[in-house]
């Protein structure tokens, strides 16, 4: 009944622009509106239509009417779907600007921590490598060496945390390795199942197979192990359930134009029982260091490495969650059509 | 026994690997930055070359890069603090700067020395 074009024109006009027409339209209504009803229009019809009934003027006023009501209620159809239009565009904004801003600011940190790292690198050589020496000339059941052993070990600690810090910051880095999601996560999954409690039951719908993307298949067991992880921590010791799933999907809307030239895409959602999370954690949740648990419990890299793996793949993951309901993580890769000569995938570095 | 050059700015990560291939046996001639090197790699090229990367006034891939184009045959290592150097493309930058190869930090004493006894067959 409403033809699709007259929405193409609403396209072009601005908020204000189409909250005055929304406006002027529920005005226009109730000014036909109201007199009809005030002024009992119908009695008045009826009684014009007697007056007149030789001159068959009352068929045209019947036919006028009619046609009133029926751009009244054409008008009404019109003013809904402009209001829900204009809720949905004002609420897609709001979601693009949150991720504009949340994509600036972890942009921002990974080239400071990438910095970091490098720096810290430096000093972590000479804890190892010289330890190493010192040891050489030592009694290996002597105290000291037990001590320069516990040195030379904190360092290699320090030296994988940076580790999942540099895999944060690589976010922007071309990845050459590829492989297929769905054999890599029927491995993840099956690895996951002999950790997580009995009291959680996780379940698992694959809907795409043979999907090739830019992540190494360790890449993939690592951001699974931490969304995993993660949902374990949420649900608690309580009975719950975690879900994963893995279909085709449309080009995310914030890919940038090069991603875009990608047609063809997958989602892998992840989903909890668990406590869920509020507006201010979901803001800071892909944060290194940032964690909502004890310090005996994780470090808090967990999220942000999988964030890291996943740009670095040409990827996007989001988080839905409410409080007291649950999580819902969703992950969209770029499908690897075929690869180019030399083995490599054709996807190019943001 | 060779005749090594250390290219490295931080004096922490120069004392320890030094110190390391002295002890190993070997002598060692160490420079801050590549300019400094360039200039004795001209007069007397050693065995092997150990040169970081990110240095002040001459990086280690750039300084790499001038050296091959005089000299082509003496091995050189690159070390590297990694961070977003970690990947398939610093390795084939370095390569194509004409290393002959990359060991990324931090790293234990016996992996440097058997980088080292790689590098000088």
């Amino acid at each position: 009944m409403i033809s699709p074009s007259i929405f193409r024109i609403f396209e072009f006009l601005s908020s204000k622009e189409k909250k005055f027409l929304l406006v002027s339209y529920i005005v226009l209504l109730g000014l036909i509106s109201a007199p009809l009803i005030y002024f009992d229009f119908t009695e008045i019809l009826y009684q014009f239509s007697r007056d007149h009934e030789d001159q068959q003027l009352d068929e045209f006023m019947l036919i006028a009417v009619v046609a009133v009501f029926l751009l009244s209620i054409y008008l009404i159809f019109i003013a809904a779907s402009l209001v829900k239009r204009l809720l949905f565009t004002q609420a897609q904004k709001q979601d693009l600007k949150r991720s504009v801003e949340q994509t600036r600011h972890l942009v921002a940190m990974g080239k400071v921590l990438g910095g970091v790292s490098h720096s810290v690198n430096n000093h972590l050589l000479p804890m190892i490598a010289l330890t190493d020496e010192v040891l050489e000339g030592l009694d290996p059941d002597s105290e000291a060496a037990k001590d320069l052993g516990v040195v030379r070990n904190a360092a290699i600690g320090a030296a994988k945390i940076l580790k999942q810090l540099k895999n944060f910051s690589m976010q922007n880095m071309a990845v050459r390795e590829t492989c297929d999601l769905d054999a890599a996560l029927n491995h993840a999954i099956d690895f996951c199942e002999k950790i997580i409690p009995s009291s959680i039951f996780l379940y698992q719908e694959i809907d795409s197979r043979n999907v090739k993307v830019a992540l190494s298949e360790l890449s993939v067991e690592i951001v699974i192990l931490n969304l995993i992880s993660n949902a374990v921590d949420a649900i608690g010791g309580v009975p719950g359930r975690i879900g994963i799933s893995l279909f085709p999907s449309e080009v995310p809307p914030e890919a940038s134009d090069a991603l875009k030239a990608y047609s063809s895409w997958v989602s892998l959602k992840v989903e909890d029982s668990g406590a869920g999370m509020s507006g201010e954690q979901i803001v800071k949740i892909f944060d290194p260091f940032y964690t909502t648990k004890s310090a005996d419990k994780g470090t808090g890299l967990g999220l942000s490495e999988t964030y890291g793996i996943i740009k670095a793949g040409g990827g996007y993951i989001n988080v839905e969650s409410v409080p007291g309901a649950g999580s819902t993580f969703t992950i969209q890769l770029p499908v690897l059509l075929y690869e180019d000569r030399l083995g490599h995938s054709r996807f190019t570095p943001l | 026994m060779a005749h090594i050059f250390l290219v490295e700015d931080d004096q922490y990560v120069q004392y320890t690997l030094s110190k390391i291939l002295v002890k190993a046996g070997h002598t060692v001639a160490c420079f801050d930055n590549g300019r400094l090197a360039l200039e004795k790699l001209r007069m007397k090229p050693p065995d092997l070359v150990i040169t970081d990367v990110v240095m002040p006034e001459l990086g280690g891939l750039e300084m790499l890069a001038q050296f091959r184009a005089f000299n082509a045959v003496i091995p050189v290592l690159v070390v590297s603090a990694g961070s977003s150097k970690l990947s398939e493309d610093f390795k084939e930058m370095a390569a194509q700067s004409g290393a002959n190869g990359v060991l990324l930090k931090p790293f234990d004493r016996a992996t440097f020395l058997a980088c080292v006894a790689e590098m000088l067959l």
